[in-house]
């Protein structure tokens, strides 16, 4: 994204009125279940569409509860190389993540921050090994993500959104990716967390030594974790099991997307077919 | 990084000396190459380390500034990274070139001192609420072979080690307005941090069946995947991630043997760095031209 220099920003001293709540750790499970009555294994309903944005080649929206991601892919566009060397067999995914400035509580900046950045970055590699690189040699296929709110799992939701998004474009890939993701603090486990299950994971509850949030890349036809994001403080076995337990829990979001890009190409079958009726 | 061409016969090659875990210079596949290490040549920085692994050659600086804690966390403060890629280590990096790196790794070792564990930001607290200490880490690559991350992550430890915080106090409040004052020589003018737990980020490449530890420039042109982990002195993980285009076989087989690698290497690098710190400080070598 350019620099803006026309916009004024506000005061870099303004803040949001609202005061961020702390949070218990014990707010977070009573009975056996999380805040929002899930159990800890569980995932949030998933709602998934392709198409939504008219003027990309292919795009998608995601909405895992509260957290909502929209994605467009554009047409492959010609490189820039800057020199000759840089000529490759191999084409590119350029990704570009952004929170959008009302996603969260805190107002964001209209322009990319670092989180951005780095989220675009873990992006792309996530998506790279599922697309099929050397279908579109020296060319960039654009990629743009936009969280429109933030409650947890966004690069999860994203790399998902992402991976339906580009099969809506038609570009050619090998696997849909599917993104996932968990938070642990002690012997508590969140799969697909909510944003202050991330927050308290990822501070850790005093006395727990174990705690942190992992986003997850994965293609599930060929079993491949092609992004392993982690952040936070674990022993190396724990870390080990959680990850052998993600063939699993992909293959449930994977039948979904499967589900629904199967219907919409049924559909738009459908309606060209209906159009030919009238003509 | 710059990109090395190499024929299919060298790869070949590698990879056969790989699967025997001997590589081209000699070393097994869970070797470092030497690694060099200098404390305190900045002067106008209040810590400063110089790593040289092999080719690569890094320099971070500390300083240290008062600035408001985050509104969130009142009792703490705040660390942040900078990366510069300079055009020093290559063409490539000049301009914009190396802007995409130098966000990769300044993210990367953010993540890795997310943490409490690895890193106490309530020490860096002057008045709870309104003042803390920001402690800028700027690295410095000034040339590029190889293992970057591993070689910055070791020179952020060392300068990290290096650092001396000076001590504040709080002097009356005069109808609101707060003074702070530097501790004058005979109390002690600095302290040091608490920089012991710090991770050490640890690069593992993926050959075929063989992870390799250090891949140099060569080798990183052959294997498939990476997976960098960040490895604390008490043997926890504060940070993955696959760079690159490659992807993980999601057997837990691969993941056991490279975390357990990682942990492995990571604890053994922690430990020698904190040897040769310790060394650094009491010895105190005499000034040498920079770069020598």
């Amino acid at each position: 994204m350019p620099v803006d220099h026309r916009r004024i920003q506000g005061p870099e001293c303004s803040e949001d009125y609202r005061k961020p709540k702390n949070l218990d750790a014990a707010l977070l499970k009573k009975g056996g279940r999380r805040a929002d009555g899930r159990k800890c294994g569980e995932q949030r309903k998933i709602f998934l569409k392709p198409g939504v944005v008219s003027q990309a080649k292919g795009s998608a929206y995601i909405e895992l509860d509260h957290t909502k991601v929209i994605c467009s892919v554009f047409d492959p566009r010609e490189k820039a190389s800057r020199n000759v060397e840089q000529q490759t067999v191999r084409g590119e995914i350029f990704c570009e993540f952004k929170f959008a400035s009302f996603s969260g509580v805190q107002r964001r900046s209209h322009q990319q921050e670092a989180d951005d950045k780095e989220y675009s970055l873990l992006l792309k590699n996530a998506l790279e090994p599922a697309v099929c690189l050397h279908e579109f040699p020296n060319f960039q296929v654009d990629v743009q993500v936009l969280v429109l709110q933030d409650d947890g799992s966004s690069l999860a939701a994203a790399i998902t959104c992402a991976g339906l998004a580009l099969a809506d474009a038609a570009v050619p890939m090998y696997d849909l990716p599917v993104g996932l993701s968990k938070a642990f603090t002690g012997d508590t486990e969140f799969y697909d967390p909510t944003g202050a299950e991330e927050r308290l994971c990822l501070r850790g509850v005093d006395g727990e030594s174990d705690h942190g949030v992992f986003t997850v890349g994965f293609l599930p036809t060929f079993n491949q974790v092609s992004q392993l994001f982690h952040s936070g403080h674990i022993s190396p076995d724990r870390f080990e099991k959680m990850i052998s337990e993600v063939g699993t829990l992909a293959a449930e979001v994977h039948k979904a997307v499967q589900a629904i890009l199967l219907s919409a190409v049924k559909s738009s079958i459908d309606s060209s077919n209906n159009s030919k009726l009238l003509l | 990084m710059a990109d090395i061409l190499l024929s299919e016969a060298e790869k070949t090659f590698i990879l056969h000396g790989v699967r025997d875990n001997v590589r081209n210079d000699g070393r097994s596949c869970s070797e470092f190459r030497p690694i060099e290490l200098e404390l305190g040549l900045v002067e106008n920085a209040n810590g400063s380390a110089r790593v040289r692994l092999a080719n690569t050659d890094v320099l971070v600086a500390v300083k240290c500034e008062i600035d408001n804690p985050p509104s969130n966390f009142p009792d703490e403060g705040k660390l942040d990274f900078f990366v510069d890629c300079s055009a020093n280590a290559t063409p490539q990096f000049e301009g914009k070139g190396g802007e995409q790196l130098a966000v990769e790794l300044a993210a990367l070792m953010s993540r890795a001192y997310q943490t409490r564990e690895s890193f106490n930001l309530s020490t860096l607290s002057i008045i709870k609420g309104m003042k803390c200490w920001k402690l800028c880490i700027d690295v410095l690559i000034l040339e590029c072979g190889g293992s970057l991350i591993d070689a910055i992550s070791m020179g952020t430890k060392a300068a990290l080690a290096d650092t001396k915080i000076p001590k504040v106090s709080v002097i009356g409040s005069d109808e609101g307005t707060l003074e702070l004052e530097l501790a004058d020589e005979a109390d002690g003018r600095e302290e040091p941090l608490d920089w012991h737990h710090a991770p050490c980020l640890v690069t593992l490449n993926k050959l075929e069946d063989s992870l390799l530890v250090d891949a140099s420039a060569e080798e990183e042109a052959c294997c498939a995947a990476a997976l960098i982990v960040g490895v604390s002195p008490n043997k926890k993980i504060t940070t993955t991630s696959i760079p690159g285009h490659g992807s993980f076989l999601a057997d837990s087989k691969i993941f056991a043997r490279a975390l357990n690698l990682a942990v492995d290497v990571g604890v053994k690098l922690n430990t020698a760095l904190e040897a040769a710190i310790k060394k650094h400080q009491t010895l105190k070598p005499p000034p040498r031209g920079f770069l020598d």
